[in-house]
Formats: structure tokens, sequence, C-alpha cells
């Protein structure tokens, strides 16, 4: 159970951490 | 009672489930924010900083879910929940329940993660102009303190383990910590300790980049001092704690747990002070590293200490297991610490030629100096047990060692604060010497009042002076800076002159310390009902005695009148705690003196028995660190101009 919400939570965060990478592709940083 | 939001069962495996899950994650995310940080660092990719940057914020979330949860299960009485049971119990008042999320080993490591989280995301928030490099270091040190705090949290001192089966009620809270003081001392101290590690991973992050100008100091200047405001704050408050609760008299015993929550703030002191050096005049670079390193290994060291039980002290409640991983933690971080300054040494010499020793440069190295000699003090003070254990029979120091060996220091330190706010930057200008005229002679006036007054002591004749001599440095600047430009200049500069007014805060204080440390007095007496005593002149009548039964413990209450009010001192038990009983003591406070009675005992033949202490000044304490405080508040709250910072060449060194 433990691991299933440790998964739900990590699934949730996951488009509010990779933001800047969907909002910009990383070839245009360099 | 448990609040009946769900099937009690289903309840609180949800709380477990939901907390160690959220903890989980967290400690997934923290260790990818600290490992993508290092990398996006080295390569200096603006995006991938920002995503490590991102996962830190995270992070920080999923622990705040973790604490909402863990609060959620004490005030909801779920004691399947081993740190619900052990820390609370129905009959605890519900504002005590709620502060049991920080009473225990580990709710208080949540706590401090937790705080971590908030201040550490708040330092990042704007970290972005100090450069890619800097950022995404500072982020990566900070994402590895905190997964250290999750790994500790998740594999060995979890406050979501769940008991096989549920007891109707809980242990309780130690008696000692059932005061109001706990709703806000232990919060602070903790908070204080949590947020040094912001300023140390700006500090790392600015020597592993290479970037040894002062941009990191001004970036942190803020939690730095609020990291100091915490400890000054929860200094304060642990004495007013133990001399309103312990009821033994005093307010500082030199207990190991006091020394490792003194030390870092000794250490933040100095490097507060020093800072200005680099921000100014661009010298003392190797020290303000050195000091924000050293003060949050001694968090790190205290923090073991108290954790680990190594010495005696009075928070053994705290004790666990846990001391071995802090201890582990703590020789990672020296030796990284170390390494990093030895690496970058060669960058840390100050441009141009050394400042003469009479100098604003010269009387804050002299402060570094005077500062740490205490820090040295104090820390062989505490560690002499653990050591002198190890190599054969332990020994331990008492207060007198203390008083001799950093007393002096101390006094050297408020005539310092007397003479070093007169001196200007570079060279002490001509005039110094004069401008020292109101001081040393406000120091001389006191020195004589105190021989016409008849004290005899050699420490009162060094302190008490040193403090008034540094309390008219600042009236004399004050009034300088009026009398050359207006009383709004004040506010102007507010930075500069708060920060006189925090001297002023700590003369009244220094001023408390030794008059109620010089000048105590105590009297043990046994008295009749009617029968008086009279200690330093004040004269206390016994009134007689009587039981008082409150919600959690009875109470045995003597009544003593003095003057026009009564003083009720007491003894409780706590029935429900096996019988603990505790000293309630009384106290009647004047801005002379405060007298304080303790019920030692209550005789067959229908007399009691009291300590009774005559204790001058001490509430010039509570004033004084009041003062301390609203001084930094003035110089740093709300928007104001920055002032030039010595932000030299970038300097940046490619390794």
């Amino acid at each position: 159970m433990t691991l299933i919400v440790a998964t739900l939570l990590l699934f949730i965060a996951g488009p509010f951490v990779l933001w800047p990478l969907i909002k910009t592709p990383p070839e245009q940083d360099s | 009672m448990p609040v009946e939001v769900l099937d009690g069962s289903l309840h609180v495996m949800i709380l477990a489930d939901l907390g160690s899950g959220a903890l989980l994650a967290a400690l997934v995310m923290a260790a990818f924010a600290a490992l993508l940080s290092f990398w996006a660092g080295r390569q200096e990719s603006a995006v991938m900083v920002q995503i490590g940057r991102r996962a830190f914020y995270a992070c920080a979330a999923m622990v705040l879910s973790a604490a909402v949860v863990l609060e959620v299960a004490l005030l909801t009485h779920d004691f399947t929940l081993v740190y619900v049971v052990e820390h609370t119990d129905l009959s605890t008042p519900i504002a005590l329940v709620a502060a049991g999320f920080y009473g225990g080993q580990e709710g208080s490591l949540l706590y401090w993660t937790m705080v971590l989280g908030i201040l550490g995301s708040a330092s990042l928030l704007a970290s972005a102009s100090l450069g890619r490099r800097l950022a995404g270091y500072a982020a990566g040190i900070m994402a590895s303190i905190v997964t250290f705090f999750l790994v500790v949290l998740v594999m060995v001192a979890s406050p979501f383990d769940v008991l096989p089966i549920t007891p109707a009620d809980g242990l309780g809270l130690n008696p000692v910590l059932r005061d109001g003081g706990m709703l806000i001392h232990p919060p602070v101290v903790l908070a204080g300790f949590a947020s040094f590690a912001v300023p140390f991973s700006f500090a790392a992050a600015a020597l592993i980049a290479g970037r040894t100008d002062a941009a990191w100091i001004a970036h942190t200047r803020r939690f730095a001092l609020l990291a100091w405001c915490f400890q000054s704050t929860g200094l304060v408050l642990g004495m007013w704690w133990a001399y309103h609760v312990l009821g033994w008299g005093g307010y500082w015993g030199w207990d190991p747990v006091e020394n490792v929550a003194l030390m870092p703030w000794l250490a933040t002191t100095a490097y507060l002070h020093s800072s200005q050096v680099q921000e100014h005049r661009g010298r003392l670079r190797a020290w303000n590293f050195g000091l924000v390193i050293l003060a949050f290994l001694l968090v790190v060291f205290g923090t073991f200490i108290v954790r680990s039980g190594v010495v005696p002290s009075v928070h053994t409640f705290a004790v666990s297991a846990i001391g071995p991983w802090f201890l582990g933690f703590l020789g990672v971080c020296l030796v990284f610490s170390t390494g990093l300054l030895v690496w970058r040494a060669s960058t840390l010499r100050s441009p141009g030629e050394p400042a003469p020793a009479v100098s604003r440069e010269g009387a804050f190295a002299l402060q570094n100096l005077l500062l740490l000699g205490v820090v040295a003090v104090v820390f062989w003070g505490t560690v002499l047990p653990l050591v002198s254990g190890l190599v054969g029979q332990e020994r331990v120091v008492d207060a007198t060692y203390y008083e001799r060996a950093a007393g002096p220091l101390f006094a050297v330190l408020l005539a310092l604060m007397a003479v070093g706010p007169l001196l200007s930057w570079r060279a002490a200008g001509r005039n110094w010497m004069r401008s020292l005229a109101w001081p040393g002679g406000a120091a001389i006036a006191t020195l004589v009042l105190l021989l016409l007054l008849g004290v005899h002591s050699l420490a009162a004749w060094l302190a008490i002076p040193a403090a008034v001599a540094a309390a008219a440095t600042c009236v004399v600047l004050y009034g300088r800076a009026i009398r050359r430009a207006g009383a709004r200049i004040l506010v102007r500069k507010r930075r500069r002159y708060g920060a006189y007014l925090a001297h002023i805060g700590l003369v009244v204080l220094a001023i408390g310390i030794a008059a109620s440390h010089f000048w105590q007095q105590e009297s043990d007496v046994t008295l009749q009902t009617g029968q008086s005593a009279t200690v330093a002149g004040y004269t206390l009548t016994y009134a007689g005695a009587g039981q008082r039964q409150l919600s959690d413990h009875s109470e045995l209450v003597a009544s003593m009148r003095f003057g026009d009010s009564t003083l009720e001192p007491a003894r409780a038990t706590y029935a429900g705690l096996g019988g603990q009983s505790l000293t309630h003591v009384a106290i009647s406070t004047t801005p002379w003196a405060d007298v304080y009675v303790i019920l030692t005992g209550a005789n067959s033949d229908g007399s009691a028995s009291f300590r009774i202490l005559i204790n001058p000044l001490v509430s010039w304490i509570w004033a004084g660190g009041a003062l301390l405080l609203l001084g930094v508040a003035f110089g740093n709250l709300g928007f104001h101009r920055r002032e030039p910072v010595a932000v030299l060449a970038p300097a940046r060194v490619t390794s």
C-alpha cells in the first residue's frame, strides 16, 4: 500500500517537475 | 476520543500508508533532485537546473503532506500508530497533543525535514540569478541533506509505524513537556537548527563552483539572519523554560543540550558580523566559508549528541538508535566541507594589503577569534565525558569550568562591542581614541559605583563596566547620527541602527545574567503555618497548604504571603504516569529582582520546607532577548535599498 501511495504521488508530481522540459525542448537550451 | 471519520482500522491504515507513502515518494524525489542538480550544475544546463529545483519543491510538498498526516493522526488519537501512543494520551490538552508532532524523535526529525524543505524552497526560488552552476550545486547539496533525513525517516525512525494491537489510551507526554513553553521552544530551536542548512548549502555550492565572491552571502543573508533569530529565540525561550518550569532556580545549567544549541549560535553570530567585511571590503572570505560550515557541522554534531545519548543530559527523553546515523552524516559533512576548503584554499585569499589591526576589519577578526574561543571552550566541556570515557575514567566538568574559561572571553567580547562600532573601515581614523571617551567614562563610572556598593568580585568588575561601555557606544552612535542627519537616518539606515539596538539588547541581557549570577541569594527554610522567613530583605509568610485536583494530575499547593500577593509553589503528581512528580515554582517578578519559591517538601507535623531564592535582574534577560530580536527585525524587515556589495571579479575557477 505504501508503495502504491508513493508511486501515485510521484506520478502526480511528474508534470510539475518536468514542466521546463515539456515547455522547452532540451536542444533549445544550449 | 478518536474522531470516527471512517471505520477505525481503515482510517488508521489509510493514515499510516499515506504518511509512509509520502515519505517514500519524498525520498525518491529528493535523491532525484540531488543527482540531477549536481549534474545540471556541472553541465550548466538551465532547464535541468530548473527541473532539479522543481523536484526539490515537489519533495518539500510531499514532506509537508506527511507532516499533515501525522498531525491528523495525533489530533484524532489514532492509537494504532506507535508514535501517537508514545507521545500523547486522551487526558493531554489538545494543544499539547498537536505539539506531540515534534515532541518525540521521529516527529521532530520530520519537522526538521519539513522546515528545511520550506526554507530550502524559498532560498532556491530566486537562486537563478546566482548562475547555473552555483544554483544547481546549492539545490544538489540541499537535496542531499534532505535525502539523508528522509533515509532516516523511512528506514530507521518512521513516525508511521503501526502497532499490531490498538491500545485504548496512549502513554502520554513527559510531564516536563506539559507546559505552554512546549508550544514554542522546541519548534523554534528545531527550525533554527534546520535553517542553518540553507547558508551552508550555498557556501559549499559557491566553493564547488569556484565563486568565492560575496554573491552567496548576499543571497543567503536573510536566511542566515532567520536561522540566527530562531536560535536566539530558542536559547532565550529555553532559559525561560528552565527557569519557570524545571524549578531549580537557574536558567542555564551548561547541560550538553544547551551547549550544543549555543555553539552554532556563536558561530553564526561571528559569521553575521564577519560577512559584513566581505560585503563591504571583499575580505575574510575564508573566515566566512569556514564559519558557515562550522555552524552547520555544529548543528549536526548537536543533533548527534542529543539523539545518541553519548553524554549525560537532562534531555535524555530524546535518546534513540539514530545516533550512529548522525555520526556517519557528521563524518561525511566534515570530510566534504574540509575537502572543499582545502581544494579552494588558493581562491580564498583576500586581495590587496591586509587591513591594520586597529580598524573595523581588525575588530571583526578579533571578534571571530573570541567567539571561536568560546565555541572551543564549550565544545571540549561538552565532549569531555565522551573523550575521557574512551581513554579511561569518564570525567565531567561543572559550571565553574565554563565560567572560568568562557567568562573572560565574554567580557572581552563586551569590551569589543564598546570599541568596534567606533572604528572605521581600513584604518581607525585619527579621532578614534577621542571617541572612546564616552564608553570609557561610562565604564570607569560603573566600576567606581560597584566599588562604592561594596562589590568584591573581579568578574563583576570586568563584565558589568564592559557591558555599560558597550551600551554607551550605541547611545553615542545614535546621538551622533541624529545630530548630523536627524532621526530619519535611523530608519533610512536601519540595518546599521537596528544592529546597534540588538547590541543594546545583548548588553541588557548580559547585565541580567551577570547580576543574577553574582548576587543571587538563597535560603532553605522549614516553616509552620503563620511563620515568616526573610531572605535579602524580602519577607514571606507561610499560610498553609492544600491539595488540588486537575484533569491530568494532582497538586500539593502551599500558600506564601508576600506583601499584598500570594505565591503558590506546588508539587504536582501524575498518577497516570506511574506517580511521576514535578515541582511547580512560584515567582514574583519585579524589574529589580525575582522572588523564587520552590516547595521542597510537606512534613507530617504540618510544616513545609521551601527553598527561597532572590534572583536580581532576571527579568532583564527576557527584556534583553526581546530587544535583541526587535533590533534585528527593525533592521531587516521590509524593503530597503541593497547596500553596495563587493562582488569582485566572478573568479570562476575551472577544476
